[in-house]
C-alpha cells in the first residue's frame, strides 16, 4: 500500500512553536487567489474554494439567499449541465462535494481520487461560475432549505444560539439568520437570487486551497487553464452596522418539547484584526473549555448546578461573540446564572495564574496542529480564514497565542467579560 | 497521624512499583512496508501500531470488550461509567488532578461506551504522549473509583441523556434497536437510562472492573511518529503491569423481535426515520458488497435515495448506512422529513428497497460505487485518530486491523454478481425494522 508509505514526505514541522507549510501561492490577473500545497499522505486532492460572501451582504431583501444560493450551486445545474447530471458526473468521478455558508463566507468543497483533478477544476469553475438554476429546479430546493430550517427550529441548542446572536447584534449583519426564513425561502424570485450570484460571484472575491496528492506546476497549469479567463467583477461590500451598546441584562425565553433547559448568556468579543482576540482565546480557555476549566469546577463539581458547562469565543471578520452556555435542569437556571457572573466576576477581579496560561497556550497549541492534520481539513482553514483575514493568521496562531502575557489577558478579561450586560437566553421544556 | 502517613506513602510506593517495575516487556515491534503492525503482549494486550512520520501527533485508542453486551436492563449504563471512572482518580492522583494534568498537556483524552465495546480515546503531541499514556495507564491499573466523582459523573451523563433524547435522529437510532432487539443486548442504549443509572453503585462498578478488564479483554491500538523502539519500552513501562486476567464476556441473544415497527411522540416540525434491515455477523466480502451496496443507495448525492431529495421534495437530508459491529451488523436508510410526509417517505424507501432486492444494482452503478467506496474509506485513514479508532474497531469486530487497506482492495475484486447476491438474500422483509420520532 502507497498509502502510508508516502507519509515519509514531512508535512507538518511543529519543534518548539515553529509551524510551517510549505505552500505554493499565486494570485491570478483577474485577482483569484491560488494556494497549493503538496500532501502524499493519500492519493487523493481537496479543493477548498471560499466566496468572500455570507449573510452579512444581505440587504433584508435577501434575507437566506447566500445559503439558498450555495445550494442551487451546488445541485442545481450550469449552463453546461443540468443538476442530474453534475451529481452523476461527481459520482463517477469518486468526488465527495459540499458546501457550507457562513455569515462572513460561502464555502465549496471537493475530494476526490487525484487522478481526477482536471475533471475536479473543470466541474468546479463551471459551478462557481456558470451556474443557472432554473426556476423548475429552484422550487425543489426551495423544499430543502424549508425542511432544512425546520431541522434546525427543532434542535434546541441551536435555537438557542440563534435567537442569542439575533438580540445581541441588533442591526449589526451577525444577527441574520444564515438559513434564512421559510417564506423567504419560498418567495424570493429566482431572477434576484441569479443577480446576487452574478454580483458577488466573481475570481477578485474568492481563494481557492488545493491540497493533495498532486505535482504544484501541473495544478496551476490546470487552474489557468479553467480559472484565468474568467473576468474580473465587482468586489463584494459587506453591509455593515455597529451593534448595539448594551448597559442592562436582556431576558429571552422559549419553551419546547424538549427535556433539559439550555441557558446561554452572551455578548460583543473583538474583531478578527484585533489583537484582543488572542488573550480572548486564552481566557474562555481557561474559564470554559473542558473539566479542568474554572466554569467546570464551580458550577457542575462544587455546585451541582449543571449538567454540563462551557465558555468560548467565536472569531468572526467582524465583532465576534463570547457566550457562555450550560445544559441544567429547568429549576437551576437562574442559580446556575449568578454562578458563572460570579466565576467572571472572580477572573476580572483576581486575575489568572500562570500555570493557568500556560495550559490554555499548551490546549490550544496542540488544538491547532491537530487541526491541521488532514487534507481536507487544512483546505477548508486556510481558504476559510483567508476570505476575513488572511492565510499567515492560520500560519502564525501558535506564535500569537504563546506571545500573550498574563498582564494582557488581565486587560483583555476587563473589556469583554460582562457581568450586568448580556443577552441571556432559555431554551427550556414545555 | 505521622504513622499514617507513612502507611499511605508505603502503599503508594507498592503501587507505583506495580506498575513501573514488573511490566511485561514488549520485545519488538515492527511494521510492515505499509506501516502497520500487530503484535501481543504477554499479559494478552493485543497491541495495534501505525507508523506514521507525517505530523508530530500521537493517538491511541484503549478499546475494553464488553460495552452495552455486557450489561442487563439493570445495570444498563454500567459500562460507561466504569470506563469514564477510571479517569475519576488512581492511586497516586485525584480526579481532579488528572484532569489538571491531562489539559495541562494539552491532551484530548476521552472515554466512552460503544455497542459491543468501551474504550478511552488519546490524542496529545508525541512529545508529550509518555506522560499522557502513564497517567491513562496508571488510572487503567489502579482506579480508587471515588464516591463523590460517582455522584458527579451521574448528573453529566443524566444530561447526555437528556440531550440525546430532545435530539431526534439520536431518539430515532435508539428507537430502531431497541425496537428489533428488545431490552437485551444491542437494544440497550450505550448510556443507559435514567432510572437504571441511579442505582449503580462502587462497588458494582469494582466488581464490573475486576470481571472485565485484563490485558486479555483489550486492544491497544497507536498511530505515531516515535521510533519503534521507544514505543516498545514506553508500552512495557505503562501497559505491562496489567493483569492477564479477564473474563470473557459473553455473546449475546440475538432474537429479533416480532413487531417491526417503534414510534416515540415528539411535538416538532420534523419526523426523523430510520429504515433497514438487522443482519448477522457478515464476512469480510459480505461487508465489501453492504459498502459497494451503500454507496449505489445513499452514501453520496447522486445515489438512489437522492431522488427523495431532489425530485420528490421529502427530505433536507436522506442517507443509507452499513455498520458492521462484532456480533451483528445492519443496512439502513435515515430521512428527517415533514411530518406530513412520513407515509410517502416510507412508501419511497419501500420502493427502493423492493427494486433494490428484486433487480440488484447495475454494471454502470457498480462502477461508480467502486471508485466511491475508495474514496469514501480514504477518510477512515487520512488522520491519525481515525486511524487508531478503526484499526481497534476492526480488530475487535473480528475483520483484522488492517481492514480498511483490506476493503480498499477488495473494492474492486468483488464481482457484480456477489453484490446482487448479497442484496437479494440479506435484506429480506423478515429482518426489516422502521423507528420514526416525530408528531402523532
Amino acid at each position: 500500500m502507497r498509502y502510508t508509505l508516502a507519509a515519509l514526505c514531512l508535512l507538518l514541522v511543529m519543534a518548539g512553536s515553529g509551524f510551517s507549510l510549505d505552500w505554493y501561492t499565486e494570485t491570478l490577473d483577474n485577482d483569484l487567489k491560488v494556494m497549493i500545497l503538496e500532501n502524499h499522505q493519500v492519493p487523493q486532492v481537496n479543493i477548498s474554494t471560499t466566496v468572500q460572501v455570507g449573510a452579512k451582504n444581505e440587504s433584508d431583501y435577501y434575507d437566506g439567499a447566500t445559503h439558498l444560493l450555495e445550494h442551487l450551486i451546488l445541485f442545481r445545474g450550469t449552463e453546461n449541465m443540468t443538476g442530474e447530471e453534475v451529481s452523476d458526473a461527481m459520482k463517477s468521478h469518486g468526488a465527495y462535494f459540499n458546501g457550507y455558508t457562513s455569515s462572513d463566507w460561502t464555502d465549496f468543497v471537493i475530494t476526490l481520487p487525484r487522478e481526477n483533478l482536471d475533471f475536479a477544476l473543470s466541474i468546479h469553475a463551471d459551478m462557481l461560475f456558470r451556474s443557472n438554476f432554473p426556476e423548475k429546479e429552484m422550487a425543489k430546493e426551495r423544499q430543502a432549505v424549508y425542511e432544512e430550517i425546520n431541522i434546525s427550529e427543532d434542535n434546541p441548542g441551536a435555537k438557542a444560539y440563534r435567537s442569542s446572536l439575533k438580540e445581541i447584534f441588533g442591526n449589526h449583519p451577525y444577527s441574520k439568520n444564515v438559513l434564512g426564513t421559510q417564506e423567504k425561502i419560498l418567495s424570493i424570485p429566482r431572477d434576484s437570487v441569479y443577480a446576487y450570484y452574478k454580483r458577488y460571484y466573481a475570481p477578485n472575491n474568492m481563494t481557492m486551497v488545493i491540497v493533495g496528492d498532486v505535482d504544484t506546476q501541473a495544478t496551476m497549469k490546470l487552474v489557468k487553464k479553467y480559472f484565468a479567463d474568467i473576468p474580473k467583477g465587482m468586489d463584494a461590500v459587506d453591509r455593515y452596522a455597529a451593534p448595539p451598546v448594551r448597559d442592562h441584562v436582556v431576558e429571552i425565553n422559549i419553551k419546547k418539547d424538549i427535556g433539559q433547559a439550555y441557558l446561554m448568556m452572551g455578548s460583543i468579543g473583538p474583531k478578527a484584526d484585533s489583537p484582543d482576540q488572542f488573550p480572548l482565546d486564552i481566557i474562555a480557555t481557561v474559564i470554559g473549555d473542558g473539566e479542568s476549566s474554572r466554569l467546570w469546577k464551580k458550577l457542575k463539581d462544587e455546585l451541582g448546578l449543571v449538567y454540563s458547562v462551557g465558555f468560548a469565543f467565536y472569531t468572526s471578520k467582524y465583532e465576534g461573540t463570547v457566550l457562555a452556555q450550560a445544559t441544567l435542569d429547568p429549576a437551576n437556571v437562574d442559580a446556575a446564572e449568578q454562578a458563572i457572573k460570579e466565576v467572571l466576576l472572580d477572573v476580572k477581579q483576581n486575575g489568572f495564574t500562570e500555570r493557568e496560561l500556560r495550559k490554555a497556550k499548551n490546549k490550544l497549541k496542540t488544538g491547532h496542529y491537530a487541526s491541521l492534520e488532514r487534507g481536507l481539513d487544512i483546505a477548508d482553514k486556510y481558504a476559510q480564514y483567508d476570505s476575513f483575514i488572511g492565510r499567515q493568521f492560520v500560519d502564525t496562531y501558535p506564535d500569537s497565542i504563546e506571545k500573550v502575557t498574563l498582564a494582557e489577558l488581565n486587560e483583555v478579561a476587563g473589556k469583554y467579560l460582562n457581568t450586568d450586560s448580556y443577552v441571556k437566553t432559555t431554551v427550556v421544556p414545555k | 497521624m505521622k504513622t499514617v502517613r507513612v502507611f499511605r506513602l508505603i502503599v503508594l510506593l507498592a503501587a507505583l512499583a506495580v506498575l513501573a517495575g514488573c511490566g511485561q516487556r514488549v520485545d519488538s515491534i515492527s511494521v510492515g512496508s505499509d506501516g502497520y503492525g500487530k503484535t501481543t503482549m504477554a499479559n494478552g494486550i493485543t497491541l495495534l501500531v501505525n507508523h506514521d512520520e507525517t505530523t508530530s501527533l500521537t493517538a491511541a485508542r484503549i478499546l475494553i470488550d464488553g460495552g452495552v453486551l455486557a450489561e442487563t436492563a439493570d445495570n444498563n449504563g454500567i459500562s460507561n461509567i466504569m470506563t469514564r471512572m477510571l479517569l475519576k482518580g488512581n492511586a497516586g492522583m485525584s480526579g481532579e488532578e488528572i484532569t489538571e494534568e491531562l489539559d495541562f498537556l494539552g491532551a484530548t483524552v476521552s472515554a466512552g461506551c460503544y455497542r459491543d465495546f468501551s474504550g478511552i480515546a488519546l490524542v496529545s503531541l508525541t512529545e508529550n504522549f509518555d506522560r499522557t499514556l502513564e497517567i491513562v495507564s496508571q488510572s487503567l491499573l489502579s482506579p480508587t473509583f471515588p464516591e463523590e466523582e460517582l455522584a458527579k459523573l451521574k448528573l453529566e451523563i443524566e444530561g447526555e441523556i437528556k440531550a440525546s433524547n430532545d435530539n431526534q435522529s439520536n431518539a430515532s437510532d435508539r428507537l430502531f434497536y431497541r425496537t428489533a432487539f428488545g431490552d437485551q443486548g444491542y437494544g440497550l442504549p450505550s448510556l443507559g437510562t435514567e432510572e437504571s443509572i441511579a442505582d449503580i453503585s462502587v462497588d458494582q462498578i469494582r466488581a464490573y472492573y475486576e470481571k472485565y478488564v485484563g490485558g486479555r479483554n483489550i486492544i491497544f491500538s497507536i498511530a505515531t511518529d516515535m521510533p519503534m523502539e521507544r514505543l516498545s519500552t514506553l508500552l512495557s513501562k505503562h501497559l505491562g503491569g496489567l493483569r492477564a486476567e479477564a473474563q470473557a464476556v459473553p455473546a449475546p441473544s440475538m432474537e429479533l423481535q416480532s413487531e417491526q415497527t417503534g414510534f416515540i411522540s415528539y411535538d416538532r416540525n420534523q419526523s426523523f426515520v430510520y429504515y433497514g434491515n438487522l443482519l448477522p455477523h457478515l464476512e469480510a466480502r459480505e461487508v465489501a458488497c453492504g459498502r459497494l451496496i451503500n454507496e449505489t443507495m445513499g452514501a453520496n448525492v447522486g445515489s438512489r435515495l437522492w431522488s427523495l431529495r431532489q425530485e420528490e421534495k421529502l427530505a433536507y437530508t436522506v442517507y443509507t448506512q452499513l455498520r458492521t459491529d462484532r456480533y451483528g451488523s445492519f443496512f439502513r436508510a435515515g430521512i428527517g422529513t415533514d411530518t406530513s410526509k412520513v407515509r410517502i417517505a416510507l412508501s419511497s424507501l419501500d420502493r427502493e428497497w423492493k427494486k433494490l432486492v428484486k433487480d440488484g444494482i447495475t454494471e454502470g452503478e457498480m462502477a461508480d460505487a467502486r471508485v466511491n467506496m475508495k474514496n469514501n474509506l480514504m477518510f477512515f485513514i487520512d488522520r491519525k485518530s481515525n486511524r487508531a479508532n478503526n484499526m481497534a474497531y476492526y480488530e475487535h469486530a473480528g475483520y483484522g486491523y488492517r481492514f480498511v487497506l483490506d476493503l480498499i482492495d477488495m473494492a474492486d475484486r468483488i464481482t457484480l454478481d456477489e453484490v446482487n447476491h448479497f442484496a437479494n438474500n440479506a435484506l429480506t422483509n423478515d429482518t426489516r425494522y422502521v423507528s420514526i420520532v416525530g408528531k402523532r
